[in-house]
């Protein structure tokens, strides 16, 4: 079923509307929630959670495009339930992208520097606006999206070491990008 | 600002870029988007393995004239049909190809072991395991082992191929065994799990034969692990507390390794045998630059031998830079260097087996090269339109020539080039001649 039709059923009020959404993007919302809780119980409630907060928010929200509304859904419900029991949990894909993630940022304390949450959030999508598509995708893939080096490696058919080294060199211009801005 | 900061950045994007991402993610295979399927392959024996994919029939005669001209001077070998064996389990097509269903895998550290599984709730479960060989899938009988962790049961399956262990289908006290074996005994993480917390944690020896669990370190060995090539020395990470230590398994003991980043990953730390490895040192700050230093560890001694400014993107020790003044690979450790002039494009590494990489792009129609570390040359690649759609090319290590050559013990596998346009298939001996 397409999105529009789908959303349609939302604002009808139809059922008919999380029964299709399961249907189309269940797989995908597991795999994010999965991917931050690395639990499959949690997942499983953060996706029934996801469920109803789209019922309750459409309408009056019309989100056009559908998809990134339903992953950004799952993936703030699946954040708040990491943050509140991560530190009984085993290690899952956040944590560990965030790790990745510490590569962009200098460790130098005499570079330390308070950023706007703004002009960050604009820099970044500069960023991801002048990589070439398969490396945006790739990058979202593993750090919005939190897809595991495996499945990346998988999906793309090359090793995870492969993987690893593209991200690695896509984070190093990212933070070249980011000294460039003068926000680190 | 901090990483969590520029993740909450990530996380704010713009829709289209997640609306981008998110369509790939749905899509099963890549490999229709892509110009050419390439990936390193199970090719133990010769059996070259093709992942969840079809056979496209193609005409073979542009295939076999561009092989004939891009290759002249190399050995080039067709895979004939008529020499495959007719003991396997799953046999391999004509071309030698084997397509995977989407519930088998190829595991274990020299990809030795294609196993079949199904997930029964949150568990994987491995019904059927198969060793790679000239003529397809032979499967193999399981083993089983029982012991306790200080009165916690444990068992789990496994195969032995070679002196590479499988281990699979755990229940209690253990985590996972490590890949080498001499025959007689392996090396496993046992653990005592409470919920999702991991109370205790040791390395231990299991003789398989006589079925003796013997601990070998303490009970706060929890940690990430890496075992040598040959099965000599375990590199644990404590992360938490932000170091690595080395178990020496013939002496059983274990010393911290400063050289290596106490976060540093296992994918960020290269043996360059048993005893040496290349890995993330602590970075250094320059003139408010931060300096990635890549050491060369004796892990005999626990020293570092060399300290580099810099890091490897190949093996931790090769580095590359490409564009249009070409390809340049550098090697860390010595500072030799060698350009593929011609490789004008923006190409990365899509494979490396032994001295080789491949190097292309998946996002651009570029030719391909092969670099030869050793030799420090390299071949262009280019396919042309037309047979682009249908080529595969594969890195694999082989032992012996295609068809059925017998191996002697002790010969090393030696890396080949594996083309297939879905029809015929030629092996091309890229070891010696028409480097440039």
């Amino acid at each position: 079923m397409e999105d529009d039709e789908i959303l349609a059923l939302y604002l009808a009020r139809s059922e008919d509307a999380i029964r299709e959404t399961e249907c189309k993007y269940g797989k995908l919302c597991q795999k994010i929630s999965i991917g931050i809780l690395n639990d499959r119980r949690d997942s499983e409630e953060c996706l029934n959670d996801t469920w109803m907060a789209l019922w309750n928010t459409i309408p009056p929200k019309q989100p056009n495009p559908l998809r990134a509304y339903i992953c950004r859904v799952v993936k703030n419900l699946s954040m708040k339930k990491y943050e509140y029991n991560h530190a009984k949990k085993r290690r899952g894909e956040y944590e560990a992208s965030l790790d990745e993630l510490a590569d962009c940022i200098s460790s130098s304390k005499d570079v330390e520097k308070t950023v706007e949450k703004k002009e960050l959030e604009e820099a970044v999508n500069r960023f991801l606006g002048e990589l070439p598509k398969e490396r945006r995708i790739l990058f979202l893939r593993r750090y919005w999206f939190m897809h595991s080096l495996k499945d990346l490696a998988k999906d793309y058919h090359i090793s995870e070491k492969a993987v690893s080294m593209r991200l690695s060199r896509t984070r190093e211009n990212l933070k070249d990008f980011l000294i460039r801005e003068g926000l680190q | 600002m901090t990483k969590k900061d520029l993740s909450d950045a990530i996380h704010e994007c713009d829709d289209k870029w997640i609306e981008e991402a998110a369509e790939q993610a749905g899509k099963k295979h890549l490999r229709s988007g892509m110009r050419l399927g390439i990936r390193t392959a199970a090719a133990a024996a010769g059996c070259v393995i093709v992942l969840g994919l079809g056979v496209t029939v193609a005409a073979s005669e542009p295939f076999r004239n561009w092989v004939m001209k891009t290759f002249a001077g190399h050995e080039v070998t067709k895979v004939e049909m008529e020499d495959i064996l007719e003991e396997a389990d799953i046999k391999a097509d004509g071309g030698r190809h084997l397509s995977l269903s989407e519930d088998m895998e190829i595991r274990g550290e020299k990809e030795s072991f294609v196993c079949k599984y199904h997930i029964d709730g949150d568990e994987e479960v491995v019904d059927k395991v198969y060793s790679v060989r000239e003529d397809g899938l032979k499967e193999q009988k399981f083993s089983e082992f029982k012991g306790d962790y200080d009165g916690v049961p444990f068992s789990f399956e496994y195969v032995i191929i070679n002196r590479e262990v499988l281990g699979f289908n755990y229940k209690g006290a253990v985590s996972g065994v490590y890949h080498y074996t001499d025959g007689e005994s392996v090396y496993a993480d046992l653990w005592e799990v409470e919920g999702d917390t991991i109370k205790k944690g040791c390395i231990a020896k299991l003789g398989l034969k006589t079925g003796l669990v013997e601990k070998r370190t303490d009970d706060d060995t929890i940690c990430n692990s890496v075992m040598s090539p040959n099965g000599k020395m375990i590199l644990l990470n404590y992360r938490a507390e932000g170091y690595w230590t080395v178990f020496d398994i013939a002496a059983g003991t274990e010393k911290k390794v400063e050289g290596i980043n106490g976060y540093a990953r296992t994918s960020e730390i290269s043996f360059v045998d048993d005893y040496r490895i290349l890995a993330f040192g602590d970075s250094i700050i320059k003139k408010h630059k931060e300096i990635l230093v890549t050491n060369l560890i004796d892990l005999r001694t626990q020293k570092t031998v060399e300290s580099y400014n810099e890091y490897g993107d190949i093996q931790m020790r090769w580095t590359y830079r490409s564009g249009k003044n070409g390809l340049e690979l550098r090697d860390i450790t010595s500072g030799e260097a060698f350009t593929a002039g011609q490789a004008q494009e923006d190409v990365h590494p899509l494979a490396v087996r032994g001295s080789y990489v491949l190097f292309g792009s998946m996002e651009e129609k570029t030719p391909f090269y092969l670099c030869n570390l050793t030799l420090k040359k390299y071949m262009k690649i280019d396919v042309p339109e037309g047979l682009g759609e249908n080529v595969q090319i594969y890195l694999v290590d082989t032992q012996g020539k295609f068809p059925g050559e017998n191996v002697s013990p002790g010969n090393s596998p030696r890396s080949e080039i594996f083309l297939t346009d879905g029809k015929d298939c030629y092996l091309v001996d890229v070891n010696v001649k028409c480097w440039q």
